[in-house]
């Protein structure tokens, strides 16, 4: 019996990119049904349509054997459709209760009712949550908990989650697997949206393998005869090489130091508790950890955008460069660019002091600048009908290389680079990785900070992971292994879980 | 000596002079809950009085002239709705050109309707708004003097604070409200209608306001004059930040406000010699300037407060 | 292919700027024509009174206080700071003005009129300053305390010139004249032209157009005005920046209302700004329709007090009430702001076509 079904779903964006081509996708009661596929391939695409975020351009979708059309993600809702997405739908500043209240606006509402079956859902799915905190306060991991007992209370019988994993790790990872596969014990059929092809294997029935916009195969697991098959399904030929990291040791010269820093979000909550490292000059390194375990404050503060409530930053200007540190933030659109300004403004955005655009402190010199952005257009490769076009009319991508790019080709001696390549293509993000990897071999010391731990071991000399605020491990590469890696990422965040869940006993 | 009569006469005028500037408060603050900054407040004050006295004078009737100062606000938040929800225009930009807009008109009308050389005497109407005392409360002896002989709209204006405490805090749309402030990508995703509701809160509001300005000129005075708001509905707008968005606490920064104007008005009335009356006339501005330094700093208020919501398909 | 989509969208600003003040006409119409006059008649004294030869040299001389404070909100409002307080800086700029007159009327000419003159600027530099720093420092809200300070300085000029500075020969509530030895010198024999007029159209829009085109403080406060968090990434030193750029828009608010002193009245009174488009107010208008551009400014400061001077006849001679000036600044204002609108909806359609992704 099938829960859900979609029939030669075609997808154009208002762009003319083609998300998805002719997709069938069959979903069946109280399977897991996992699909694969890189970044790009049009899984989250398809998965939107099927839960009302999307209209498809054509195709039909059935649920229960029944056609259905959807002009929203709350239609989709009504007939037991829910997604969990990569960016959670909670209000950070509202309570548990009110985030949950929220997922059933409009509906006949009793809240003794909907307590009762808050309890016996946490009670049966092993949640603790405290109704009355507020969700700023709550691990991504038990937003994320939030964030599915809202659907179950809204009675979705279809679950979506999209790269679920991605904000986990170690033994948060086996626990929400373990809690997919309870869920679909319980009748539950869900679709876990993934790149990774091991959780793919441990958890699902079913595979469907997508590949630019297109599904590939549809398997049962048990028809999978090895891991290196879904490989070539998901990458086709082209496989993006690994950058050769090859670098001879670095220098035990540091060029930024960083002494018992403690630094406040914006709520005054306490994010980064007394961190301390250096950054040696010709080295990367990597920055892993759970998001949302200070990372933001930390960078934000070694910038010069947060003030840090205690501690030391210290960056000597060596003569090496322009002693420059430069930064590409998380933040695209509110940081990264001034949006409704040039691409050749933006491609010079940190440098209005520097005297190569700017002479005799004031004076712009735009046919240098003009020169600078042409350089960051054709390296990056940026998609952009003039050097004149207001950023905020290019796609998000292209707006990504252009910060990519003006970072990379500014000179400098530190480089903190948050998630470089997020957002962007294959291609583009292997160059970007490549362009790392040789300021690195000329001396840059380059802070990378990534969500990705792929990347941060592809990439890093050094691995600083980073856990409830603290530096708990500084690996060499040499020992670095993820298993372990992962298990330090979760040092603190258990430790959290446990102080929590005391207090909500009582 | 100051006596008690002094007193009571000042916290009278204060009780008084609260209900303007509390109405206009409360339905900024219920708007900007929901993410929506609208200085035209201003404004559909300013339209308010204007169309309540020209109603009152031509027709009689206050009932009238009421209901015509509501339509008239809710005409200007409307414009203000179409130009910054449907178009997703500037919102700070477009209040401010509204309000001129409503200087503009307000003044051009008055003008075509009683001619450029306003006599000594400018025209006035008649009757103006009662107080309504009520029954045995106001034999209280002092309190009843302060409490319970005013207007009805004071009364309305004290039960409505309560209300939206009510309607903010305690209701689904008080919810709906406050996650579209913070949040409306994803009160839209949860399929909340956030231009709807915004709509719905400024038709909400333009009444609110229309008849706070009407107070002015068929109330506390007989007359309409130009730019009569004095910016009356920008000290509201410092008062919803000084109350952090909270309707009881609108309340008592409202009544602390209203209390130095009453003061300003005795300083004026009784000609203290060392104190000229432009002083005293300056004294509502600074001291709402000296509130929002004291108490509104860095006050954060909903997080979409001010910016363009753009529904994504 | 780039450089034709930017020149076409050059033109496609300039139809939408001239649809705008061609709406705002049209709605003139509807409103003159509902208090029962013919508008016909009536737009054709407003153009007399502001645009025929005669009337020239008046509109330039009504064109140079708003040119000189809109050049200075489109300063600010670039970065998106909105100082609706220029009125006040205008008041304060007139008030120093007079005063400062009467005390140096003994002076040598020569050197009191440019202290004089400097000093016009920096009291209204003075007067922008504290909600610049309430702005810069504290993030409080600068619609509401430049509004505050406008009441502010509007009573303590009225304080002014009914007290301590009132010329006790005269009805009115204003002050003695300054000795005519201080009174900015006519440039065109004739007329009222004044060496204001000069300077602000010959000096201060050139070297503004440099300013805000061509140097790194201009680009800053785009930066600023595209996005504040921006701008503290870009290394701008945002509460420098803030108190700079209301520092500019002060003083040249307050250069306006010393020139109209020493220029045009030549006493200061308690209407120094028409009561019914004060030059603050409108100075937003003209900013706006010049796209914050200062040569286009120049033109619009030019159009807009021609509109002005035009009521005035226009009620002189058809008995429109001069409110009319008002509702077609506030009309275009709005106009401006929904052809932006406009102009986005097209610059994106444009881009689909382009097909970048």
């Amino acid at each position: 019996m099938l829960a859900a079904e979609l029939k030669k779903i075609t997808k154009v964006y208002p762009g003319g990119i083609v998300a998805n081509y002719e997709v069938d996708f069959d979903l069946r009661k109280g399977e897991v049904h996992a699909l694969l596929g890189e970044n790009g391939a049009g899984k989250t695409t398809l998965m939107k349509i099927l839960s009302g975020c999307l209209k498809p351009t054509s195709g039909f979708i059935y649920v229960e054997g029944e056609r259905v059309e959807f002009r929203s993600p709350s239609d989709a809702l009504r007939k037991g459709i829910g997604m969990v997405h990569q960016h959670l739908t909670l209000i950070p500043t509202m309570s548990v209760l009110e985030n949950l209240r929220l997922g059933l606006v409009g509906q006949r509402f009793d809240m003794r009712r909907m307590l009762t079956e808050v309890e016996d859902l946490s009670r049966t799915l092993g949640f603790k949550v405290r109704l009355d905190s507020p969700v700023y306060a709550l691990s991504v991991g038990e937003r994320q908990r939030v964030e599915i007992l809202r659907l179950l209370l809204s009675k979705a019988r279809i679950l979506i989650f999209d790269e679920p994993t991605s904000m986990l790790c170690g033994p948060e990872i086996d626990r929400f697997l373990a809690l997919l596969k309870s869920l679909s014990y319980k009748g539950y059929s869900i679709v876990l949206i993934t790149h990774k092809i091991r959780e793919a294997m441990h958890v699902s029935d079913r595979i469907t393998v997508m590949r630019m916009g297109r599904v590939v195969a549809t398997l049962d697991k048990d028809e999978v005869r090895d891991e290196s098959y879904l490989v070539e399904l998901m990458v086709g030929e082209r496989l993006v090489p690994a950058v050769a990291n090859a670098r001879p040791s670095h220098s035990k010269e540091a060029l930024l130091t960083v002494k018992n820093l403690v630094v406040n979000d914006d709520r005054g909550l306490c994010k980064v508790k007394g961190v301390s490292f250096e950054l040696y000059a010709g080295e990367v390194l990597g920055v892993a950890g759970v998001e949302g375990n200070g990372q933001k404050e930390l960078v934000e503060a070694i910038a010069g955008l947060r003030r840090p409530v205690y501690g030391e930053i210290i960056f000597e200007r060596k003569n090496s460069y322009s002693g420059r540190m430069n930064y590409i933030p998380a933040e695209r659109m509110e940081l990264g660019v001034a949006p409704t300004l040039s691409v050749a403004v933006n491609s010079v955005l940190r440098r209005f002091d520097d005297e190569e655009f700017v002479e005799r402190g004031n004076f712009l010199n735009f046919s240098k600048m003009n020169e600078f952005a042409k350089r960051v257009v054709s390296f990056m490769n940026v998609r952009t009908p003039s050097l004149k076009t207001p950023v905020k009319y290019l796609s998000g991508g292209n707006i990504q290389k252009i910060i990519v790019g003006r970072e990379i080709l500014t000179p400098s001696e530190v480089l903190i680079a948050e998630q470089p390549t997020a957002g962007l293509d294959a291609k583009s993000a292997y160059q970007v990785r490549k362009a790392l990897s040789e300021l690195a071999s000329k001396g840059v010391g380059i802070l990378l900070v990534s969500s990705d731990l792929d990347e941060i071991l592809e990439l890093s000399d050094r691995i600083a992971v980073i856990s409830d605020g603290k530096i708990v491990k500084i690996f060499e590469k040499e020992e670095a292994d993820p298993v372990m890696i992962g298990s330090y990422m979760l040092a603190g965040e258990g430790l959290g879980h446990n102080v929590r869940a005391t207090v909500s006993t009582d | 000596m100051v006596s008690v009569e002094i007193v009571v006469g000042l916290l009278y005028s204060s009780v008084s002079l609260l209900t303007p500037i509390l109405l206009a408060g409360l339905a900024e603050l219920l708007v900007e809950r929901s993410g929506i900054l609208n200085l035209s407040l201003e404004g559909a004050m300013l339209v308010g009085a204007f169309t309540a006295f020209m109603v009152a004078f031509y027709t009689g009737s206050l009932g009238y002239a009421m209901l015509a100062a509501s339509i008239a606000g809710v005409a200007l938040c409307m414009l203000f709705a179409l130009l910054t929800i449907t178009l997703a225009l500037d919102q700070m930009v477009t209040g401010l050109a509204l309000n001129l807009l409503t200087i503009g008109i307000t003044s051009y009308f008055y003008r075509a309707s009683f001619g450029w050389y306003v006599s000594p005497i400018p025209p006035h109407v008649e009757t103006t708004l009662q107080p309504v005392e009520i029954p045995v409360l106001s034999q209280i002896p002092i309190l009843g003097k302060v409490l319970f002989n005013h207007l009805p709209h004071t009364y309305a204006a004290l039960a409505l604070v309560f209300l939206s405490w009510w309607l903010l805090f305690r209701t689904e749309s008080g919810l709906k409200i406050r996650a579209m402030g913070e949040d409306p990508q994803t009160a839209d995703y949860l399929g909340i209608n956030v231009n709807l509701t915004r709509y719905a809160l400024l038709v909400l509001e333009g009444g609110i306001a229309g008849i706070a300005g009407a107070l002015l000129s068929i109330g506390y005075y007989n007359m309409f004059l130009d730019n009569m708001t004095q910016g009356r509905g920008y000290i509201a707008i410092a008062l919803v930040i000084l109350s952090r968005w909270n309707p009881l606490l609108l309340l008592g920064a409202a009544f602390i406000f209203s209390f130095i104007d009453a003061l300003q008005l005795r300083i004026q009335a009784f000609n203290v010699p060392f104190l000229p009356y432009q002083f005293a006339l300056m004294l509502p501005y600074l001291f709402t300037i000296v509130l929002l330094l004291v108490a509104g700093r860095k006050v954060k208020g909903p997080a979409s407060l001010g910016k363009p919501f753009k529904k994504s398909r | 292919m780039g450089i034709t989509l930017e020149r076409r969208f050059l033109l496609i600003r300039a139809a939408l700027a001239l649809s705008t003040i061609g709406l705002a006409f049209f709605a003139g119409i509807i409103i003159i024509s509902s208090v029962g006059k013919d508008p016909l008649q009536a737009y054709y004294w407003l153009f007399q009174g502001a645009f025929s030869p005669p009337a020239i040299p008046e509109t330039l001389i009504r064109a140079t206080p708003l040119l000189l404070i809109s050049i200075g909100l489109a300063t600010v409002f670039k970065a998106r700071i909105w100082n609706i307080g220029a009125e006040g800086q205008f008041y304060v700029g007139g008030m120093v003005t007079a005063i400062l007159s009467i005390l140096l009327k003994d002076a040598p000419p020569s050197l009191a009129f440019p202290v004089i003159v400097l000093v016009a600027g920096l009291g209204g530099a003075l007067w922008a300053l504290p909600p610049a720093i309430l702005k810069a420092t504290y993030g409080i809200n600068e619609v509401i305390t430049t509004l505050m300070f406008n009441y502010v300085a509007i009573y303590l000029v009225s304080y002014l010139l009914h007290g301590p500075f009132r010329d006790p020969v005269s009805m009115f509530p204003e002050t003695e004249t300054i000795n005519p030895a201080l009174w900015a010198p006519i440039v065109v024999q004739g007329t009222r032209l004044h060496v204001g007029v000069l300077l602000a159209f010959a000096v201060v829009v050139p070297l503004a157009y440099f300013f805000l085109r061509w140097t790194a403080f201009g680009l800053k406060l785009d930066v600023l005005g595209s996005s504040a968090r921006t701008a503290q990434y870009a290394n701008i030193n945002v509460t420098r920046l803030v108190i700079q750029a209301m520092l500019i828009s002060g003083f040249l608010a307050g250069l306006a209302g010393g020139f109209e002193v020493l220029g045009i009245q030549h006493k200061m009174r308690l209407e120094l700004s028409p009561p019914t488009s004060p030059y603050g107010y409108t100075g937003i208008a003209v900013a706006l329709l010049g796209y914050l551009n200062p040569l286009l400014i120049a033109l619009t400061s030019f159009f807009l007090g021609g509109i002005i001077n035009g009521s005035m006849t226009m009620h002189r001679m058809a008995q429109i009430p001069v409110g009319m000036a008002g509702i077609i600044q506030a009309l275009i204002i709005i106009f401006v702001l929904a052809s932006y609108f406009v102009e986005d909806k097209l610059a994106k359609k444009a881009m689909e076509r382009l097909k970048l992704w």
